[in-house]
């Protein structure tokens, strides 16, 4: 493009078209950015699993026995359990049995 | 290369950074140049040819063929730099139909830009044409595109593209011919 220089002056740096090409087809190949893409996600996975793992193990009740004991300190679940209707007698009378059967087996 | 065959093998990922590598030698000078009259510092021209290649890879397989490959590619490239001469005034978005009122401070600030009497007339007479006016002109004169092409890289009318067109050219060789007397 010679009359861009013999008309306007305008130039471009030494061999600027075979640098420019090569920048670009850096940028863009997908072939040269998908090696350290790959290593990153193999990486990482094992890591988060192990994260993930840890998280579930730790924080939810994963067997009946946990479940079971939560539930019986619960009025309203014993209800559910029995069937009873829950009324404010059926509360005082639950937690009034929950005080003897701990003063005769804890001796509370 | 046909811009068919081309074409095919940009649209089949087996052959597709082949295809993008004749790509890059068939366009990277004609391109570049429409964008550097547009921006004018080569560093400018630079960063945009590279962002005008990253568009058209990442756009290839959305092209519908509805108009030349050559034509669409340069449609990107002159998107691209209105884009960044919009992000380079940073107040407001660029008025095509007004003048660059820092035509000249960008122009001399370049380190590759050579003055002489010619590229100085040449440079005033540019400056004093609207954005729009000036992209018309050089897409004929310097890139040598056809009218129907500018037409629908820049998005105007063909005979308003005709009519800029030549309105421009005269006012250039008169201008020239009278500095040159």
């Amino acid at each position: 493009m010679n009359h861009h220089y013999k008309k306007l002056g305008l130039r471009v740096p030494k061999d600027y078209f075979k640098r420019s090409k090569v920048e670009i087809l850096g940028k863009i190949s997908p072939k040269e950015k998908q090696p350290t893409e790959n290593y990153n996600f193999s990486y990482y996975l094992p890591i988060a699993a192990i994260f993930i793992g840890t998280l579930i193990f730790y924080n939810f009740p994963l067997n009946n026995e946990n479940l079971t004991e939560f539930d019986s300190n619960s009025p309203i679940i014993s209800t559910v359990i029995s069937g009873e209707e829950i009324t404010n007698e059926y509360i005082i009378e639950f937690y009034s049995e929950s005080v003897v059967l701990n003063e005769i087996y804890f001796g509370n | 290369m046909k811009e068919g065959a081309l074409l095919k093998l940009l649209k089949n990922p087996a052959s597709k950074d082949k295809g993008f590598k004749l790509l890059v030698d068939l366009y990277q000078e004609k391109i570049y140049w429409m964008i550097r009259k547009m921006v004018l510092s080569h560093d400018s021209t630079n960063d945009v040819l590279q962002d005008t290649y990253i568009r058209i890879f990442k756009g290839i397989d959305n092209f519908k063929e509805k108009s030349k490959l050559s034509t669409w590619i340069y449609r990107i490239a002159y998107n691209e730099s209105i884009r960044f001469l919009n992000k380079e005034s940073k107040m407001k978005k660029i008025e095509l139909d007004s003048k660059d009122e820092n035509y000249s401070k960008k122009l001399f600030a370049d380190t590759f830009f050579d003055a002489d009497n010619l590229s100085l007339k040449f440079h005033q007479i540019l400056s004093e044409l609207s954005i729009r006016q000036r992209n018309i002109f050089n897409m004929k004169y310097f890139d040598e595109l056809k009218f129907e092409e500018i037409s629908k890289i820049t998005d105007i009318n063909i005979n308003t593209v005709k009519s800029v067109y030549y309105s421009v050219e005269k006012k250039i060789k008169k201008e020239i011919n009278e500095s040159s007397l």
